[in-house]
Formats: C-alpha cells, structure tokens, sequence
C-alpha cells in the first residue's frame, strides 16, 4: 500500500510538470533607410504678428523614426523617456511611450514650470511641479494618448501615445538586429510605428516547443516590407 | 418767459448732445484704437530695428559672440537652439520656442512678438543674423507696463486675459468709475476683453479695444482698452449733466429777476406817464426828454398827435372860428369889408432873437379848464409857450415832469379870440365902441400878419399881444423858433 501510494505521487508529478518549460526565441532583422520628414519639433505658430524673411535657410527636416512595437509581449525592461522643458519648448513634441513608461521632465531654467497632464477622454488634469534647475518624473499607467501642456507657454505642447505593449524598439538607421529569448508560447502582434502612426502590423504564434523564429523586415520610403514573407505593408 | 428760456436751454441741450453723437458718425473713437494700435506697432518696429542694429555692432566666431554690441534696449544673442550665447538682459535661459525667435531661426525672419514670464510681459523684436552658415538671433526686450502705455495719447488699460495689468489716465478712469458705476465700467470692460469692439459709457465717453496679436493655439491675449472722451475733460457725464441743468436753472432764475426788474420798470414809467396825461391841460405838451424804455416814443406820437390836433384847430379857426362867431357870419353877411383898425399900430414885430420859448407860469391843477376868461388874471398869450408845471404836493415830481403849456386853441380858449378881447377891453375902457363885425377883420389881419412875420424871420410861430399905447390898443408880435 505504502508504495502504490508513492507511485501515484511520482505519476501525478509527471502529469503536472511539463516537459519542457523553456521559452521559444525569436530574431528580428529590420534594414532601415530613414529618410527625411517634416520637423515634427517645428513650431509654426500664426500669431499674426509682422515679419519678414531676412536670411534665406533650407526647409528644416529631421530624420524619420521608427519604432517596433510587440504586443502582449511583457517584459521588464523598463523604457524612460525625458523631455526638457527650455524656454517655451518641449525639446520632443511627440513621445511613443511603453506602458508603464516614466518621463522625466527636466526643467532647464532658473524658475519653476508647471505643467499639465490631460488625457484624452478625461476631463480632470494632472498637474506636475518642476522645480528651477530640477527634474521630476511621471510614469504612465494607462494605455491611452496624452497631452501636456506647458503652464507657461501654453502652445508648448507634447503628446505622449501609451501603448498596451510595454516593449518598443527604436530603430536607427541602417541594420537593426533584436533578439528576444524568452518569448513565451502564445499569439503575439508586431507592429512598426512611424512615429506615432503605425505603418505595419503582423500576427504571430510562438510554439511550446524551444525553437527560433525569425522576423526580417525593410524599411525604405515611409514602406515596409516583410523579406520572409514577401509581404509589404498597406502603407 | 421762463419756459421759453426752459425750453431753449433744453433744445441747446439736445442740440449740443446730438452734435456731438454725430461727431461720432466719424468713427473718432474707433480711430483713436486704430492710432493706439499703431502706436503699439510702431514700438515692436522700433524693437526690430534695435535688433538689426545690435547684429549689425556684433562678431560672432564658432558659435561664440566675440564682438559686443553697444544699446540702451535691453537685448539677447541666441544660438540655433534657442540658448543664450550673449547679451545685457536674461529672462530665460533658452528663448526656443517663442514664436518671433522661431521665425528668426527656423525661417531666417525678421520679426516682432511678446511672451511672458510669471507676472511680466515683454514686447521683443528679433532679427536673425547668419554666422558661419548657422542662423542666431538677436533679441530685443521691452518689458510691457505702464511706462510702456506712455506712448499713447489717451486713456488706455491692458488686459492679459481678464486681468488688468497696466494702466495710463488713472485719474480719469477713476472720474468715470465715479460717473458711470465701477461695477458697470468692470462689467463692460469685461464684454470688450471678450469680444473685442466698442462700448458707449455715455453720450460723449466711448472705450475701445483691440486684441494683439497672439498664437491661435490657446495663447493668453492682451487686449489694449482705449478711451475716447468726445469732448476732453468730460468724462464725468453726469457730473457734467447735473452741472448743466444746474446753470440752466440759475439762468432761468436770472433771466426771470431781470425780466421782472424791467416790466417793473416800465411798469413804472408808464404808471408816470399815464399820471403826467391825466393832468395835462389842453394844448400842452410832454417834454420828451423826459421819458425813456418807450415811453418816449409814446410822448413823441402824442406831442405830435396835439400838434396836429391845433393845427387843424387853427385851420378850423380860420374859417369857422366857434359856432357863435358863424352864427354872426351868417346874420351879418359879408363882414370882410367893415373898418377895421389896424391893430398892429406902428410896426409893432419885436426883434428876433434865437430864443427859447419863454417860461410862463402855469396854472396849477385846480384852475379852471378848457376856458379862457378874459376878465380875469391876464393870461398869456403865448401861442406855445413851455411852462414849469407847478405842482405844490411834489416838487420832485415837478423836477422830472415839464409839461409844454399852450394856449387852447379851442372855439372857447382861441388865441385869437383872447387877443380880440383884450383889445376891445382896451378900447372899452377909453370909451371907444367895438362892434362885433370889427372881429372878423380884426382876426384875418392878425393871421395875415402872422403869416407874412413867420415868412420874413422864418420862425415856427408868432406870439401875438396887446399893449396899450396912448390909450389905445397895440398889438405886438414876437417871433419864436
């Protein structure tokens, strides 16, 4: 009797305990070219005050950015963003923000800001004290876009997308290379932001079983195109 | 007479109120914003120009000012990203951002604007300058306030939002609080911060706003209040209203005294004149010089109206002189050819002399009127003789009145007749008999003598009297001018 009993333990254990519990891998291969956009920064405020052009200057472009974004991916890497506050600027306009993201607000003059934090659908602001010459940091909890509004200059603003995906690669020119090991089996979306707006999107499954899945992607023109699958995105 | 005087000073007033609403038909309080607002232009201009001086003074070597700029402006050099590289006036440590500062360097323009910091508001002029290929920018900073406001003529307060933050013509927004209602003055400058425009405080007072120019994203405007008083000095409406009705009410008054003090005055002298009349014997005359405020041009009529009453008197005399004497007429026939003695005697014309009539004196009051008795006192026969007027209840009244006395040439007074008698008294009392048919000749000679002296010495009359010379009975004439 005493080793049935034994015996059905060791069964019961073998039944409850998988066979393997190791994650599966995945590799992401993204070629980007980054071309040139409209300076996203650029104030173009129409106060209606008189000017005139005294020095003639090439139309100020900035660099694309491209961010990759995996959803119901949870990882632990958290992803800070700061934004100065400089005279009457935000030194960035737009800010693509994992989920429980944090942004440090970092004041650079010599007398306190404050500044507002509106989210879209909500009528009752937050607002945030930044101390002369000091930082203050703010985490985003809630997926959702927000505004923030410089108390000052109130045409400052930023606007913050916080994704439901708390993983977001950024992209830099040329070839990018990401390796992610511990992906967990289950269904999975990537989706590639230009800046804000999201230009492609694919669903995938990882497997139970330990394997490697490999993503290869081309960025070029605003277009993405899937190489493994010959897929482009409807951009 | 005083609503007349009521009903003047009351069209005067709406006259004069009308008169200056259509003043207003000239937009003159829209075009004192126009010139406020030009006003304020012109400064941001001046700014601008500043700037262009300052880059004009300034080096600017490898991101680093190495050339320093003289000016009186307060002024900032600002690198690509908005960072202070140089200057005599810090506000911020980066002016990035700020609309006039983005032009300069983002646009290579040159441009005016303002920003504020907290509770101080600056007007700025930005030039760019282009140094080793990058673009910079010179600031220039005029902080706005009340000195700010002294540029304008009038009146003015800056709204930042809804709240005041400069003032010029305290004092005569204060006079208008107290005229128009601090509550309604508040009330309507928040209507025109709003809404921008124009609002009537009175009829002559009228404010006006305008908006400069701030950024469409949600930027706090500042709104320039002028005020336009039509009339300068006159912002207190109703001060200026009670003060009119006040000196209307005043004239009233002083027009009603001086209207009774003349209706009293004439009044007066008419009463005089009235009373001077009613003891005027027939044939006389009032001294005109006497009578003034109309009453003189009454006397003027009426002498002239007893004037013409004896001479008609005369011309009636000469022809039928009193019913008796017609009667006679018609009994005795023609009379004109009886002997008639000549009553002049031996040439008996005195010499003339420009005299003036002579006084004679009058009787009083109490003698007998209208008729001449020749029996009694002998009177004189002067045909107009001026007379003092003896009056021994008022003397005074004898200093201011003269009355011209004359003989009635009436059918019972005619100076004729008299003269008649008093020869035939004469002669009477030599025993001499007078018959009545000698009158009739004895008259025409007298008239033809008085025509012809009057004719020879051109005098206006001829006084006529008789004088007993060596018992007989001598008429003698006088001339008078």
């Amino acid at each position: 009797m005493k080793n049935f009993s034994k015996f059905l333990l060791v069964c019961s254990l073998l039944i409850l305990c998988p066979v393997s519990v190791s994650a599966a891998m995945i590799k992401l291969e993204i070629d980007c070219k980054l071309g040139e956009e409209k300076n996203e920064n650029r104030l173009d405020i129409k106060d209606g005050y008189w000017n005139f052009p005294f020095v003639k200057v090439p139309k100020n472009k900035e660099n694309e950015h491209y961010s990759v974004i995996i959803e119901s991916y949870d990882t632990k890497e958290a992803k800070n963003e700061k934004v100065e506050i400089a005279g009457a600027e935000f030194s960035i306009k737009n800010v693509l923000l994992p989920l429980n993201g944090v942004i440090t607000f970092d004041n650079k003059e010599n007398f306190p800001r404050q500044i507002t934090i509106l989210a879209e659908g909500e009528s009752e602001p937050v607002t945030v004290a930044v101390p002369p010459k000091s930082s203050v940091q703010q985490p985003f909890i809630a997926a959702g876009t927000y505004k923030i509004i410089d108390g000052m200059f109130s045409w400052n603003i930023v606007t913050v997308n916080v994704l439901a995906s708390n993983y977001v690669w950024t992209l830099k020119e040329g070839r990018n290379r990401k390796d992610i090991p511990d992906i967990a089996p289950g269904s999975y979306t990537l989706k590639i932001y230009r800046g804000t707006s999201r230009i492609y999107s694919e669903a995938f499954t990882v497997v139970q079983i330990q394997n490697v899945q490999n993503f290869t992607y081309k960025i070029e023109k605003g277009k993405v195109v899937n190489l493994d699958a010959l897929s482009t995105s409807m951009d | 007479m005083a609503v007349v005087i009521t009903a003047l000073s009351a069209a005067n007033f709406l006259l004069f109120k009308d008169f200056i609403v259509k003043i207003d038909v000239q937009d003159g309080a829209k075009n004192i914003a126009k010139l406020a607002e030009s006003e304020l232009k012109s400064k941001n201009y001046s700014l601008i120009g500043n700037s262009f001086e300052i880059a004009r003074q300034i080096k600017i070597e490898k991101g680093k000012v190495t050339s320093k700029a003289n000016s009186e402006k307060d002024y900032a050099i600002v690198g690509g990203n908005g960072a202070v590289l140089d200057g005599n006036f810090k506000v911020m440590n980066s002016y990035a951002g700020i609309p006039a500062v983005e032009r300069a360097l983002k646009d290579g323009s040159a441009s005016d604007g303002m920003f504020s910091t907290g509770s101080d508001l600056y007007l700025i002029g930005v030039a760019p300058v282009l140094a080793d290929g990058k673009l910079f920018a010179v600031i220039t900073f005029e902080k706005f306030g009340d000195d700010l406001l002294s540029v304008f003529p009038m009146p003015v307060r800056a709204f930042r939002g809804s709240e005041q933050i400069a003032e010029k013509g305290g004092d005569t927004w204060h006079s208008v609080e107290n005229s128009y209602g601090k509550d309604n003055l508040n009330a309507d400058m928040a209507a025109l911060v709003t809404s921008g425009g124009q609002k009537e405080l009175n009829a002559w007072t009228r404010v006006s706003a305008f908006a400069m120019p701030y950024d469409l994203a949600g930027g706090e405007k500042i709104t320039i209040v002028t005020m336009t008083s039509l009339i300068p000095g006159w912002e207190s409406y109703s001060k200026v209203r009670f003060n009119v009705i006040l000196y209307s009410v005043i004239a009233i008054l002083v027009a009603l005294f001086f209207t009774f003090i003349v209706t009293h005055e004439i009044d007066k002298i008419l009463k005089k004149l009235a009373s001077d009349i009613s003891r005027m014997r027939v044939g006389e005359k009032l001294v005109l010089k006497k009578y003034s405020n109309g009453a003189d041009i009454v006397v003027s009529a009426m002498n002239k109206l007893i004037q013409q009453y004896l001479e008609l008197s005369e011309d009636v005399g000469s022809i039928t002189s009193s019913p008796l004497l017609r009667a006679e007429k018609n009994k005795g026939g023609d009379d004109f050819d009886a002997a008639v003695p000549d009553p002049f005697g031996t040439g008996s014309v005195e010499e003339i002399k420009a005299e003036k009539p002579v006084h004679a004196e009058m009787p009083k009051k109490e003698a007998p009127k209208q008729e001449v008795k020749p029996e009694p006192a002998k009177p004189d026969l002067s045909h107009t003789m001026p007379a003092q007027l003896e009056d021994d209840d008022d003397d005074e009244d004898n200093e201011k009145t003269q009355i011209a006395a004359t003989v009635a040439p009436s059918v019972q007074a005619n100076p004729f007749d008299v003269l008649w008698e008093e020869y035939c008294r004469i002669k009477r009392k030599h025993g001499e008999s007078v018959s009545e048919k000698e009158k009739t000749a004895f008259i025409g000679k007298v008239r033809t003598n008085k025509a012809s002296i009057m004719a020879k010495y051109k005098c206006s009359d001829v006084q006529f009297s008789v004088e007993e010379k060596d018992g007989k009975p001598v008429v003698k004439a006088k001339p008078v001018n």
